[in-house]
């Protein structure tokens, strides 16, 4: 296995692009070895570093998601303004089709004036 | 042809008027339906591109969550073991919070209803509520032009015709004597309605077409620039829904590493001391988690293809509704005919009536 090379312990969160892909590289070697390996001692070991490694990265991960969920708050705003302008329109073109049921209303209630007045 | 002693008002020929409101109604319908055809299209093809999403990115957050469970269920075994700190399976957090998936999903749902709302007034313009009231409209004015045909008559003080004679012959037998009495009767005929049942379904017709006008312009006007402006907000909903994927594909890839490591160092220490049956049924477990494991990524990897699918969707119907779309000369043409055997459906259902 190559040396890893030297990356903080306890890294600021978010991690940059590059220090986040330097940690997912890191993982992966890790990882590499670990199924390399059946010997429990070396396994052991590697798995507690990899450890290390992969806490910093979900962390990162947990802090993206939490990132997100504010944005998509606010973008839910915006989802339910547009939502709000489409019931409007919906309401206006229900408005035509109740002229419509209005104009044949009309022409009923004149036929039954209609036929109250003797000829 | 009238007479010049006939003092009724002129009428149109029935067959004059009924061609005039079928080339009205089929004028304004082909406008209608021709104008919004391309938007439903557009719209329903949205609509099928969104189902997928809404549906696996649910089950994704689902997913990673209780993914996320049991590699925390077997980080407890060693953080039970450690000492320091102490481990409290209470303070266990999940991956995401109840108000992370909540939110995801109201901004899901509340996408959702908007390309509902689009597919819906798109397809708006031959709704069977209009439908109804233009049947209801023909039916009406037939009624009326009944009520006011004597009234007319009356007003213009026409006399109603003799319409019909009955002859009635009563044989009256006397001894020999057989004596025939016929007498003769006549009826007035009923004033004739000049609203005729092919007038009223061609003014239904009309009247639908009317309002399928009137709606294609309402909604040609209002809906693109609301389609539009939602363009960069669904690009924002992608680019999101992208981020989470590639958030959860990494730490469900972890997850599914430390559960196997674990397992399989637990299987090799010779502390564990395991006994033959046992040992052999926890290495059993090792292909069913990997397999789980590569399902996971594979759906993840169908998620991400869907969510760039989503967003192109959207994207030809902001141009659709902007007009920059080549095909749609091609699509009206086509519109132009459906439009035609749509309005011609519509009058053959009023005839059977």
């Amino acid at each position: 296995m190559t040396t890893p090379p030297v990356l903080p312990a306890s890294p600021l969160i978010p991690l940059t692009p590059a220090l986040r892909a330097a940690y997912q590289d890191l993982y992966t070697k890790y990882e590499t070895a670990i199924e390399g390996t059946n010997d429990p001692g070396v396994k052991g070991a590697l798995m507690a570093s990899q450890l290390d490694v992969d806490n910093i990265l979900t962390k990162d991960a947990m802090y993206g998601l939490n990132a997100n969920t504010a944005l998509y708050d606010a973008l839910l705003t915006q989802i339910n303004g547009t939502n709000a302008d489409l019931k409007t329109l919906k309401a206006q073109i229900q408005a035509i089709t109740s002229g419509i049921v209005t104009f044949g209303d009309i022409l009923g209630a004149i036929d039954k004036v209609l036929a109250l007045i003797p000829a | 042809m009238q007479s010049k002693l006939d003092p009724r008002p002129a009428r149109l020929p029935v067959p004059l008027l009924y061609r005039s409101a079928m080339a009205l109604t089929l004028s304004l319908s082909l406008c209608a339906t021709g104008c919004l055809s391309p938007l439903h299209q557009h719209a329903t093809a949205l609509a099928a591109a969104t189902a997928p999403v809404v549906d696996q990115a649910a089950a994704a957050y689902s997913s990673a969550n209780s993914i996320h469970f049991m590699r925390t269920d077997y980080d407890a075994i060693a953080q039970f073991d450690a000492g320091t700190p102490v481990y409290n399976p209470r303070t266990v957090p999940p991956l995401m919070s109840a108000k992370d998936i909540q939110v995801r999903l109201a901004v899901l749902a509340a996408f959702q209803a908007y390309v509902q709302s689009v597919v819906a007034i798109t397809s708006g313009t031959d709704s069977p509520e209009l439908q109804a009231a233009s049947t209801s409209a023909g039916q009406d004015l037939s009624s009326l032009g009944s009520a006011l045909a004597p009234s007319i008559d009356s007003v213009l003080g026409i006399a109603a015709t003799a319409a019909s004679t009955t002859v009635t012959t009563v044989a009256t037998t006397t001894g020999n004597t057989t004596t025939a009495t016929s007498t003769t009767s006549s009826t007035p005929a009923a004033a004739p309605n000049p609203i005729t049942p092919t007038i009223a379904n061609g003014v239904s017709a009309a009247v639908d077409a009317l309002g399928q006008f009137l709606i294609s312009r309402k909604v040609k006007k209002e809906l693109p620039p609301i389609i539009v402006s939602m363009d960069p907000h669904v690009k924002v909903l992608c680019d999101l829904l992208a981020s989470d994927i590639t958030i959860l594909k990494g730490i469900e890839d972890r997850d599914y590493n430390s559960v196997i490591n674990r397992q399989t160092l637990f299987i090799l220490e010779p502390a564990s001391k395991l006994d033959t049956e046992e040992r052999r049924k926890l290495i059993m477990q090792l292909p069913a988690i990997a397999r789980r494991q590569q399902t996971s990524d594979q759906q993840l990897t169908q998620l991400s293809a869907a969510i760039v699918r989503l967003e192109l969707t959207h994207h030809a119907l902001a141009a659709e509704a902007q007009g920059n779309n080549p095909e749609s000369l091609k699509s009206k043409l086509g519109d132009l005919e459906a439009a035609g055997k749509d309005i011609g459906k519509f009058y053959t259902s009023l005839s059977s009536d």
